[in-house]
């Protein structure tokens, strides 16, 4: 297994490193704006807004990360069997199951790296801003973690597909739009009026449907094909 | 009903056992009802024109392929359920191997090492250094021969009892492809492994090979012991009299064809009473008989077939 992760680690080191530039960036350009002012003493209290600044980028960077792991379940299968090397892994006596193991674990060590530090930075400057701010910020995790999860579950059956990897990354990231335009459109056909809260319900909903479907599709789907 | 002779407990049968075996994509047959056996510790090379459907059959019998119909067993076990452990006791080397390029030489070893059971530590290091490969080299970095006796190296360490070989010495230069058929003739002489394997090249099939099948548009044409088929498939050579024209062809007439005045007709099971059969034919002045190379021998057997399709 140990062999099988590292491989994993390996075919996936460029969307790693980019998972880590999505993961600091958002830090690094509010350290380097609040460096900025004070360099430059534009006056005001910036101190205060500290915390509120690096509130501001652990969200930013817990959503940008989200695009790493639309990536990760874009290329988990299709990935290999694009370059063909697929085939010899099929040569090999490797279980499907571990090979898929390999891949799950890698995206959900990812996936921690991405969510327990800007979790744990939001929650450890949550008293440094104001109730209303906390609130709105508090309440985008709901949804970014189903986007998180459609993305990567969507994009994973796709790849199991005999698919591109890009097409199946494409698929994953466009199906957050696609559920929301879906719903927006629902609702608007019905008639109801003030549809947001309506809108990130049945977001949730389906989101939360979907995509252990999709994760169990593309997971049977890859088990039971005989070819690589 | 489909029969297969399976293996008993003591590893008596077929090693390799296929029986009605067909596979088909959408709208092409690329196997049809194809029964084989391939018996412990001999060497089968399987030979036909391309798509002829070799490597998809190669590719059932490493359970890469699920066939359409017909059962395909290897060690006594069904390769579509076993194929986990079909491959721990099966070596094989693709026409291409498509071995991560990104890993290097040392990388790939410990990578597959991983995987089996039975890894030989001593054969591996041997062989290594039998075929000169560079542990820290690439595998996108080494050359089309280093990369299959790679690929051999990798199919022989953990000991198989079969090694299954896809067209491995395509393309390979004369020098590569005698140092890796020394590669298989080590494997096979030194440990009787069961071998099958598939190519274009009739010289390695004459050096490496006991029995032969001739597989065209996916049915197998004949499956014989080489010398067998050598001593029993002949070209009769007819001398026609001016305006004379053939006659009957004898039973068991592979193909035939007029060239000027000669009537060339080859024959299996062979017996001197077909060039009897045809000397006795009207206008037929004088008969010969011609032993055939096995080159052609499977090209009177694929046209032959291709003339009566």
């Amino acid at each position: 297994m140990t062999w099988l992760l590292w491989k994993e680690y390996r075919l996936n080191r460029l969307i790693l490193i980019l998972a880590a530039a999505l993961l600091i960036a958002p830090y690094a350009f509010v350290s380097v704006a609040l460096a900025w002012r004070a360099y430059k003493d534009l006056g005001g209290n910036w101190t205060s807004e500290i915390g509120v600044a690096f509130q501001n980028a652990s969200v930013a960077s817990l959503m940008l990360g989200q695009l790493a792991i639309a990536f990760l379940g874009g290329n988990a299968i299709a990935g290999e069997r694009a370059d063909r090397s697929a085939e010899f892994q099929a040569g090999l006596p490797i279980p499907r199951w571990k090979i898929l193991s390999g891949k799950l674990i890698l995206a959900m060590l990812v996936a921690a790296v991405i969510w327990g530090p800007n979790l744990l930075v939001f929650k450890g400057l949550l008293q440094s801003i104001p109730p209303m701010a906390r609130e709105e910020l508090s309440g985008s995790f709901g949804p970014a973690a189903v986007t998180a999860m459609l993305f990567f579950c969507v994009s994973w059956l796709l790849s199991s597909l005999p698919a591109s990897s890009s097409m199946a990354v494409l698929g994953g990231l466009l199906s957050p739009i696609i559920i929301m335009m879906g719903i927006a459109a629902c609702l608007w056909w019905c008639g109801v009026n003030d549809p947001d809260d309506l809108i990130i319900a049945w977001y949730y909903g389906i989101g939360l449907t979907l995509s252990p479907l999709c994760l169990a599709a593309g997971t049977g789907y890859y088990l039971y094909r005989v070819e690589p | 009903m489909i029969q297969s002779s399976k293996q008993d407990s003591m590893g008596h049968g077929p090693v390799i056992d296929l029986v009605g075996v067909s596979k088909r994509f959408r709208r092409t047959l690329a196997v049809d009802d194809l029964t084989l056996q391939v018996e412990r510790g001999t060497t089968f090379g399987l030979i036909g024109p391309n798509g002829a459907g070799k490597s998809t059959t190669i590719k059932m019998l490493m359970g890469m392929l699920r066939p359409s119909g017909g059962s395909v067993r290897v060690l006594g076990r069904d390769v579509p359920r076993e194929a986990v452990s079909v491959k721990q006791r099966v070596g094989y080397v693709p026409e291409v191997p498509q071995i991560y390029g990104w890993m290097r030489v040392g990388e790939v070893i410990r990578f597959c090492r991983s995987t089996y059971e039975t890894w030989n530590d001593t054969m591996c290091e041997e062989m290594v250094e039998l075929f000169q490969l560079e542990l820290r080299k690439k595998v996108k970095h080494l050359s089309k021969g280093n990369l299959a006796k790679l690929s051999l190296l990798l199919a022989v360490v953990h000991d198989p009892e079969v090694l299954i070989l896809d067209e491995p010495m395509a393309g390979l230069d004369p020098v590569a492809r005698e140092e890796f058929r020394d590669g298989v003739l080590r494997t096979v002489c030194e440990r009787g492994h069961t071998v099958f394997f598939s190519t274009h090249a009739m010289d390695d099939i004459h050096r490496l090979a006991d029995t032969v099948g001739i597989l065209y548009e996916g049915r197998l044409l004949v499956h014989r012991d080489i010398e067998q088929l050598l001593s029993t498939t002949k070209r009769i050579r007819a001398t026609l009299a001016d305006g004379a024209t053939p006659g009957r062809v004898p039973v068991g007439t592979l193909w035939h064809r007029v060239e000027g005045r000669e009537w060339l007709v080859t024959v299996e099971d062979f017996s001197p009473e077909k060039a009897q059969q045809m000397s006795a034919e009207p206008g037929v002045s004088h008969v010969e008989v011609i032993d055939l190379g096995l080159e052609d021998v499977f090209k009177d057997f694929v046209k032959g077939r291709r003339a009566a399709s």
